[in-house]
């Protein structure tokens, strides 16, 4: 089976058997600190983002992304 | 404080497929004013290219749970950039693309040609919550430079299960690019002593700020691009969390580098001169390319510090697959300070058309020379310093340095081209300072 399919059928185990994980409401004052964020330094992330676009192949997966340029 | 962390929460999983806008930066803060991240950023190469590039981001809340967003970039690109042909024994020239100069590089140099470039780039956002577990995104973005204008769009919807523990992202991205290289866009596979058939006869694009509004005159659709993303984030418990996206882009249109050369070379091993350079095609790419990757990033919180690590696998249609394994960890050293070293490995294997050079007796419909298509190991390693004041306040310094490495001398080399790096090492700095304040 091709990776990606494999993944897609883990995603979507994930969200199936997700009822048994995950914290109370009350218990979320560690999650919802700054640093704890998915990406805690947006600007960070669009310079790497558009760094590593102008100089790879590959890009994305983070995000959506940020739109095109001619560097690539 | 338990309201504003769930809304916190929420806010942070709009980077699973927010358009740039949101993922440039989730955490900031809701209230009446704007929160604001400015950065000055500083890359430099050896010897070739270096850009200065500012950045400014800001985040309004306008309603109940309502945002919207900008960002703005400005870049100043120049130096010298590798325009695709190899390294040889004799000097070697080259016309510049728009046929109206040419350029001499030295024995054994790295063919190079000097550029200098202004771009702009724009992106604003709007998000709020539609039910109770759905929250919308919209975007647009734009970006301008003297050879190459795109306009684009972004969407993505988001949904909580299982009490918000668990989010499910769909998001979608659509952009329309023209490429207008001074000499005309090349075809693929032309020599260069006939201008590639782009006509040439215009100006060599000097990038002056000028010259932008006659690429906004001239805009229409040459590259189309277009994403999808699925994202899954799940709190596993009260420390961490896993993000897992799924992506495809897919590129329909002019997908070549209209400066970038490959050098066919004498294939005769009887010849004095096997190996030699003999002509320079431009390079020559499919008009499609279809690209997946599937990302995973863990975040993890001690008392303090936090560490996220990721992985991410990409491969599309050209034979291109990667991975990328990268780790942050920030180390709060007291109240107001933090030190957040970060390590990025990457891994690329080339396309199916990456040719260091073609022959002279079988040339491909499809070959480039771009090195970004090749197989490399990238590295980069470096690290953040954060000096907070106030509320969610900060001044930082970023520092990295980035390598990149590919096979300098492949078993394809052949004659002449044995003795020379066909592969030479990318070296390159980065500086970044920033402010980030939030006026609310």
């Amino acid at each position: 089976m091709k990776p990606r399919y494999l993944m897609t059928l883990c995603l979507l185990g994930l969200l199936g058997g997700c009822s048994s994980l995950g914290v109370q409401p009350w218990e979320r004052g560690q999650l919802a600190r700054d640093p704890m964020q998915l990406i805690p330094h947006g600007v960070d992330q669009s310079l790497d983002d558009h760094t590593y676009f102008s100089k790879e192949s590959s890009f994305g997966g983070v995000s959506l992304g940020g739109g095109g340029c001619g560097c690539n | 404080m338990q309201l504003k962390s769930r809304e916190r929460n929420i806010r942070h999983l709009l980077s699973v497929a927010g358009a740039s806008l949101l993922s440039a930066d989730p955490a900031l803060a809701e209230g009446a004013g704007w929160d604001t991240d400015t950065s000055l950023f500083y890359y430099s190469e050896d010897d070739r290219v270096t850009v200065f590039e500012p950045i400014t981001t800001a985040r309004k809340e306008i309603g109940d749970d309502e945002f919207i967003s900008a960002q703005l970039v400005y870049d100043s690109l120049s130096g010298a950039t590798p325009n695709g042909a190899l390294p040889a024994a004799t000097a070697q020239t080259f016309t510049t693309p728009s046929c109206q100069d040419t350029y001499t590089i030295g024995a054994g140099e790295l063919p190079m040609r000097g550029f200098s470039d202004n771009r702009v780039a724009a992106n604003l956002g709007w998000d709020r919550p539609m039910t109770r577990t759905l929250r919308g995104q919209l975007g647009i973005r734009g970006s301008l430079e003297s050879d190459y204008m795109s306009l684009g769009l972004s969407g993505s919807l988001l949904m909580d299960f299982n009490q918000k523990n668990t989010t499910l992202a769909l998001g979608f991205g659509a952009d329309g690019d023209s490429v207008q290289p001074g000499g005309g866009k090349p075809v693929g596979m032309t020599s260069i002593a006939s201008c590639g058939g782009g006509g040439g006869g215009g100006e060599d694009t000097e990038g002056g700020l000028e010259a932008l509004g006659e690429i906004i005159g001239n805009y229409s659709v040459d590259k189309k691009v277009s994403s999808l993303m699925l994202g899954v984030t799940q709190v596993l418990n009260r420390r961490s969390l896993l993000q897992v996206n799924l992506s495809q882009t897919r590129f329909q249109g002019y997908l070549n580098d209209p400066y970038k050369l490959v050098t066919v070379f004498d294939n005769n091993a009887t010849n004095p001169t096997y190996g030699d350079p003999l002509d320079y095609r431009f390079e020559s790419r499919p008009r499609s390319r279809t690209a997946n990757s599937v990302y995973a990033q863990l975040v993890y919180g001690f008392d303090e510090d936090v560490i996220h690590v990721s992985w991410r696998h990409f491969s599309d249609d050209w034979g291109v697959e990667s991975d990328t394994y990268e780790l942050a960890y920030r180390l709060q050293l007291g109240p107001n300070v933090y030190l957040r070293p970060f390590y990025r490995h990457y891994q690329q294997d080339a396309a199916d058309f990456y040719r260091h050079s073609i022959p002279n007796n079988a040339l491909p419909a499809y070959a480039s020379a771009d090195q970004r298509l090749g197989a490399f190991t990238g590295i980069t390693g470096g690290l953040r310093l954060g000096l907070q004041f106030g509320d969610r306040n900060e001044v930082y310094l970023r520092l990295a340095t980035m390598t990149q490495t590919g096979d300098s001398h492949p078993d394809n080399a052949v004659g002449s081209q044995t003795a020379q790096d066909l592969f030479p090492d990318l070296k390159a700095r980065f500086v970044q300072l920033g402010l980030h304040y939030d006026f609310n």
